[in-house]
């Protein structure tokens, strides 16, 4: 109840003013008068008691000041007033108010950009249904890491788990000539089992997703486009269900499509089929291709759904011992399995924009106290009429909070900005699970953070003038000369210092990404880059039924691609470099298999010339001649109608040659020659080694290498095929070589098309986007921050010479040198500088630590780093000072005599 | 002359304050100079300290204002004491009673 009279009485005072004012004027008066009347009656004469009474009573407008804030209504007002008079004095002091509201904006709206992308990637959940519940299912070996799982072993997790409600199946990305609406394109495909996308909760925009049992041969020749592909090839048009595709040859019946925001298969999938969930289809227990994800049942958790797989794991592990030895399991959180990763980076980039904004502020800071000094006079005067140091200093406050808002609505705009690119972007270093917005949560993010701000960059001056001396500020006359450690002198200081410390921690992390980048170039790939094309095709297998076909068509395609003009060499290969991943275990006659357990060999199958067009060096032996290629052949008949037949038996020793780089060389065959030596991967060979090469890095920019094979093609040629990559070697330059090896696929097989074309050195460059994203924008925010604080020193420089004018001119009329005063100018410069500079330091060498997961070939205390970042920051320290201190040895001493 | 409020505590003035309406319906000076003479001059409230005190218990709903001619064609505010008034101010004196008790009890055992 008093609640509501509370309410309405402080309403009734803020809209009936006049009204209120009157009244307690009225009152007031009635007081006072009463007074009067009871003194005169005690005896005093009117005079003495009207006297007497109004000492009593003090000053009548203090007593209606108490009243007033007596309710609720009091504070708001105040606020109110505080706010407007923060305006004015805004308003008055444009250069002040334009310089301090771009600094904050400029930190404000980068802070705003990047806490978006941490609020779309790592804060807001991913949007399925219940996405807490959803995990992603692994397969683990002896070596660490996770691996894609076998069909047959995801077969018996699926029904031997009592912990999930359902999992579901899918392939990696699958690469199929999609033609038959629109213009024909390479199409990225994702074969799941049916209950995909109802395990995800997903629904489709248009139409449906799979049914139940359309998982099974005969029944799975439906396909549910992604939003991309449905505006690409059917114009968005609703009518789209219901027509038919050409996937690889064969009719597809579309059944719905998806909403824009769905991705999966990294975001770029670009249509989902059902996979044929057959166990002879899914392939045999050996080979792992598939992926998984499971929905936990309520109230389990992540562990114990983990315990129970390990446990059907080790099961099957007994069952069958020659597949499963060592394979385990492992369950991830599906949110964790998409942006993990991605934490790192993401956090240091917020780290790193909050330190720019730090500086920020303190800029902003010591600006307020500049002109804080400036206004002593006026504060001297409220305080004086009965204001106290805590009304002025919440006015204080109030006014940079203003001043921080004003900052706040700059920087949403460049926020705004900057929120759109990202939005829009195609490529990011980022998953992108959810779409990048300025939602509810940045927008309170960012009012927070200028609150913060407001209140961090409004203290400083707050502070001061709590403590202004009134005598002193009211009398015109001299003004104390303070050295450079007066009191007000050391906070701006402390404030130079803060930033010169945290300027240098950050160039120094930019600088240390930097360095990673330029040694993630300089990495010896292991070929020669320069004028080298790649491209990837893909043999549908309704087409390309035979081993014969396929080597056909490559044979004519290699030959066609020779003959041409600008063509140096030309071969195909199954794995190109940086882009490994297939691999299977070595077996070597005579020697402990289980020695070999952990080390995986990498599998290439290619044409001979594959090693010139690399620009891969021979370093023992010899290539592969024309008997090896036919003996290969023969060998993959033979192999086929083995296993057609039953009857599995090891092929001759001799039949199948291989050449192996050198790194596998001496792993397995140290301290000997390893030509003519024998070995068996996988399932494959006997091979015999003829040749040994220079060492590639197969599994990409930043992995070591490891031991790799490669064999003839052949083996690779039997149906179905999976994508292989055409390299061509030009003579002068990759200009001509696009068009050249699309022709001679077209006079081939005009329905065939390429994708993925691009040069070696694209690939290269596209390997390291991750860390030149990185160091690109750390090195911005490092080097607005140095900016920032440069521009700081230079202020708080200049106005100590301002400052001191009066005393310089004295020392000059005494007698001193300019030079001097240069000097003494600069040293307490250098003073800050040294200062900031050991703080900085000290800090890089504790927050560095942080960065090393994204470091590459150099350590988180690299001394050549620090000393060079530190070095190039003192040099700009050092000049910021020098500026305003030539100023001041330029002083005319007469003029600086006179001032005051 | 007492300092604004520092002899007074905020909440023992509004006690003082109920209890002086207790007895009957006042106005402003009137409650200050009762408070001054019953107290022997002990305590003395501004108008600094008084007024904004009254505004809190009209607020809590602990007293109600009510203008009343006065001669001379004026008008003077007299507070009454309201029945949530009286309530808290029962509640207050019995706290302030044990208060009391308490604090003799601590300073007779210090000897």
């Amino acid at each position: 109840m008093s609640i509501l009279r509370n309410l309405t009485s402080g309403l009734r005072t803020l809209f009936h003013k006049e009204e209120v004012e009157q009244e307690m004027d009225e009152e007031l008066r009635g007081f006072l008068d009463a007074a009067v009347k009871e003194k005169m009656r005690s005896g005093m004469s009117q005079g003495e008691a009207l006297r007497a009474a109004r000492v009593e009573m003090g000053s009548m407008d203090a007593v209606k000041e108490e009243i007033r804030s007596a309710g609720w209504e009091g504070t708001l007002e105040t606020l109110w007033q505080d706010l407007r008079y923060g305006m004015r004095q805004l308003r008055r002091n444009p250069g002040f108010t334009a310089v301090a509201v771009l600094t904050l904006a400029l930190g404000i709206g980068a802070n705003t950009a990047i806490f978006s992308v941490v609020d779309a990637v790592l804060l807001r959940p991913l949007p399925f249904r219940d996405p807490v519940m959803l995990v992603q299912l692994w397969e683990t070996q002896a070596s660490p890491g996770t691996y894609p799982l076998s069909g047959p072993n995801y077969l018996d997790w699926q029904a031997q788990n009592q912990t999930m409600e359902g999992t579901s199946l899918f392939t990696w990305g699958l690469n199929y000539n999609a033609s038959g609406a629109g213009e024909p394109e390479q199409a990225l495909v994702i074969r799941t089992q049916a209950n995909f996308f109802s395990l995800l909760g997903v629904e489709s925009l248009v139409g449906r997703t799979f049914l139940e049992g359309e998982d099974w041969a005969g029944r799975d020749h439906v396909a549910v486009l992604s939003y991309g592909f449905w505006q690409r090839h059917f114009g968005g048009g609703k009518d789209a269900v219901g027509k038919t595709i050409d996937l690889n040859g064969e009719k597809y019946a579309v059944v719905g499509f998806m909403p824009a925001w769905f991705r999966s298969g990294g975001g770029l999938a670009d249509l989902w089929i059902p996979m044929d969930m057959s166990e002879k289809n899914l392939g045999p227990r050996g080979n792992h291709q598939y992926r998984a994800i499971g929905r936990l049942k309520r109230g389990v958790t992540v562990a114990k759904a983990q315990a129970e797989l390990k446990t059907i794991a080790k099961r099957l592990e007994e069952q069958y011992p020659n597949s499963n030895r060592e394979v385990g399991a492992a369950v991830i959180p599906l949110k964790e399995q998409l942006v993990g990763s991605s934490r790192l980076q993401l956090l240091t980039l917020l780290s790193a924009v909050g330190l720019v904004l730090l500086i920020a502020c303190a800029n902003v800071a010591n600006l307020s106290l500049v002109r804080a000094t400036g206004r002593h006079r006026e504060i001297a005067v409220r305080r004086a009429i009965g204001a106290s140091r805590a009304r002025v200093a919440r006015q204080l406050l109030t006014e940079s909070v203003l001043l921080s808002l004003l900052g706040a609505a700059f920087g949403l705009l460049i926020g705004w900005d900057c929120v759109g690119i990202l939005a829009a972007a195609k490529t990011l270093p980022f998953p992108r699970t959810n779409p990048i917005a300025l939602n509810g949560t940045v927008l309170a993010f960012t009012i927070g953070v200028s609150l913060l701000v407001g209140i961090l960059v409004g203290l400083a001056p707050a502070l001061q003038a709590s403590q202004v001396h009134l005598n002193e500020e009211l009398k015109t006359a001299v003004k104390a000369v303070l050295g450079p450690s007066g009191r007000r002198g050391i906070l701006r200081d402390a404030l130079v210092v803060g930033e010169i410390a945290i300027s240098l921690a950050l160039l120094i992390g930019a600088g240390l990404l930097l360095r990673s980048f330029i040694k993630l170039r300089e990495v010896e790939v292991g070929i020669h880059p320069q004028g080298v094309l790649t491209a990837q095709i893909v043999l549908p297998p309704k087409k390309y039924t035979t081993l014969e076909q396929g080597m056909a068509f490559f044979d004519q395609l290699l030959a066609g691609l020779k003959g041409a003009p600008g063509v140096e060499a030309a071969a195909v290969g199954s794995q190109l470099p940086l882009k490994g991943g297939n691999n299977a275990k070595i077996i070597i006659e005579g020697r402990e298999s289980s020695a070999f357990d952990n080390i995986f060999v990498e599998m290439n199958a290619v044409t001979p010339d594959y090693f010139r067009a690399f620009g891969i060096p021979f370093l023992k032996g010899r290539n592969f001649t024309p008997q090896d290629l036919q003996n290969a052949v023969e060998a993959v008949r033979q192999d086929v109608h083995m296993s057609q037949s039953g009857k599995m038996q090891a092929l001759p020793v001799g039949l199948l040659v291989a050449v192996i780089n050198q790194t596998m060389a001496r792993k397995f065959w140290p301290d000997q020659d390893p030509l003519g030596k024998t070995f068996k991967l996988g399932g494959n060979g006997p091979f015999t080694v003829v040749g040994v090469v220079g060492d590639v890095k197969e599994w990409g920019i930043r992995q070591p290498v490891i031991p790799q094979a490669y064999y003839a093609l052949s083996r690779a040629l039997v149906p179905p095929v999976s994508t292989l990559s055409i390299v061509v070697r030009g003579a002068v330059g990759t200009e001509a070589l696009p068009a050249a090896v699309r022709s001679q696929v077209r006079s081939l097989d005009s329905s065939l098309a390429l994708f993925n074309v691009r040069t070696v050195e694209e690939v290269i460059s596209q390997s390291m986007t991750d860390t030149s994203y990185q160091s690109l924008l750390l090195t911005s925010f490092a080097l607005l921050a140095l900016l920032l604080t440069a521009v700081g020193i230079y202020g708080v420089m200049a106005y100590t010479v301002t400052q001191r004018t009066h005393e310089i001119g004295i020392r000059l009329a005494l007698g001193a040198h300019p030079r001097q005063i240069l000097r003494l100018i600069m040293r307490h410069g250098a003073q800050l500088t040294v200062v900031g500079v050991a703080l900085g330091i000290a800090g890089a060498l504790v927050l560095t630590r942080f960065l090393a997961n994204l470091l590459f070939g150099i350590q988180s205390r690299d001394p050549f780093t620090f000393v060079v970042v530190a070095t190039l920051l003192a040099v700009v320290a050092l000049l910021a000072s020098y500026i305003p201190a030539r100023r001041a040895a330029k002083v005319d001493p007469m003029v600086a005599l006179r001032y005051e | 002359m007492p300092d604004k409020g520092s002899e007074l505590v905020q909440g023992t003035l509004d006690m003082l304050i109920l209890r002086t309406l207790a007895l009957e319906p006042m106005h402003g000076y009137g409650i200050a100079l009762r408070i001054e003479q019953i107290s022997r001059g002990v305590f003395r409230v501004n108008p600094g300290s008084l007024f904004p005190a009254f505004r809190r218990l009209e607020r809590k709903g602990w007293i109600k204002p009510e203008w009343r001619p006065t001669e001379n064609n004026r008008r003077a505010k007299y507070y009454t004491l309201t029945e949530h008034g009286r309530k808290q101010l029962k509640a207050e004196t019995e706290e302030w009673g044990r208060q009391i008790t308490a604090i003799t009890r601590i300073m007779e055992i210090i000897d």
